[in-house]
């Protein structure tokens, strides 16, 4: 009870209560550079004037980012650790078999038949089997069932005397 | 000429296109060292101050249009001056990566080498002592001690209630005077 008392009383009482503060000139200690109250007017108006002129495309962007140079310095670690990863991952040469995803079905059966005459049935095979001398050796590795499939196909094709032109003709 | 104008009439001026420029021109000759003295209190060196009085009046200037008259102008431009100040501290603890301690020391060295301080000895000492408060206890210390405003117009400048303005002050006149026994 009696410390809300001392909280809520006047001015006079603290006054009492603190004399070493009360002894001190509340006179203002802090002075300013000769004639600041003259010019500082004209300084706010014109920077008032500078302020609401459209600013020029991209520094608006580039002075909120010198503002924030500390969290500027983080990003830039995080992006130039990304770019690292994401170029060393893009170096890595690209197989054979997805260069081959990328060709759709009816240009490589046009092909077929506008060169069915050059292409005998064991450049054929030769062909089948280049697409996997042609890969990764961890890639022929994973792949190896399916080109073993392919060369099967093509030796079926082959024994039975069947062309490319029929298939696709199919 | 700028302190015989009323802020009603400078109110009525600004919102005219053709009187605007003139109107701004008057608010800041009537209310400069006002705002000023109250930023320098809280940041003390005048550099910094003048960077933060200068940015009080561009945001003055950008929303005295829209200022609806429900508290007097001063109160607005006190409460501006005040958030201001505080934001310019809080950016600075936040650029110096340093907690509040380190902020109040390097504010008590700038006022060690400060050419604009005139004030003695035992007034630096205040000066420091005051510097040892948490922000707003700090901000209502200058209010109450120095300007001598008045309780009701602090709980509406700084959106406090008078018992809690009360309490602030009494707790930081016992702090500085504590400070000022034993250092």
């Amino acid at each position: 009870m009696s410390n809300k008392q001392d909280i809520f009383t006047d001015d006079e009482s603290i006054e009492k209560d603190s004399p070493l503060l009360h002894s001190i000139s509340k006179e203002n200690p802090f002075t300013v550079p000769e004639n600041y109250f003259e010019s500082l007017p004209s300084e706010i108006i014109e920077k008032c004037r500078t302020e609401t002129q459209p600013k020029k495309w991209g520094e608006g962007i580039l002075i909120t980012l010198l503002g924030y140079k500390w969290k500027l310095l983080t990003i830039t670690g995080c992006v130039v650790v990304i770019c690292f990863f994401a170029i060393r991952l893009n170096n890595r040469p690209m197989s054979y078999e997805v260069m081959a995803q990328n060709i759709p079905d009816s240009l490589i059966v046009e092909h077929l038949d506008n060169n069915i005459a050059a292409i005998n049935e064991s450049t054929l095979e030769d062909f089948s089997e280049g697409i996997s001398l042609g890969q990764d050796a961890e890639n022929v590795k994973s792949e190896s069932d399916s080109t073993n499939n392919d060369e099967d196909i093509v030796t079926y094709l082959v024994d039975n005397n069947i062309s490319v032109t029929d298939i696709s003709n199919e | 000429m700028a302190d015989e104008i009323s802020d009603s009439e400078l109110l009525e001026m600004f919102r005219l296109e053709s009187s605007r420029n003139q109107a701004f021109h008057f608010l800041v000759n009537k209310y400069q060292k006002r705002v000023y003295w109250q930023v320098r209190r809280i940041i003390i060196d005048h550099d910094d101050a003048n960077d933060v009085v200068q940015n009080v009046f561009i945001k003055v200037w950008k929303n005295l249009g829209n200022f609806k008259e429900a508290s007097s102008l001063y109160t607005w431009l006190y409460r501006i001056a005040t958030n201001e100040s505080l934001t310019f501290i809080k950016q600075k603890r936040a650029n110096m990566f340093v907690p509040f301690d380190s902020v109040s020391n390097s504010l008590s060295r700038k006022l060690e080498d400060d050419s604009y301080f005139s004030g003695d000895a035992i007034q630096k000492k205040l000066q420091k002592a005051i510097l040892t408060l948490p922000d707003k206890q700090r901000i209502v210390f200058n209010m109450k001690y120095f300007d001598n405003i008045k309780y009701e117009q602090m709980s509406e400048m700084l959106d406090t209630s008078v018992g809690a303005l009360k309490a602030s002050y009494h707790h930081a006149v016992k702090k500085i005077e504590a400070f000022l026994k034993n250092n």
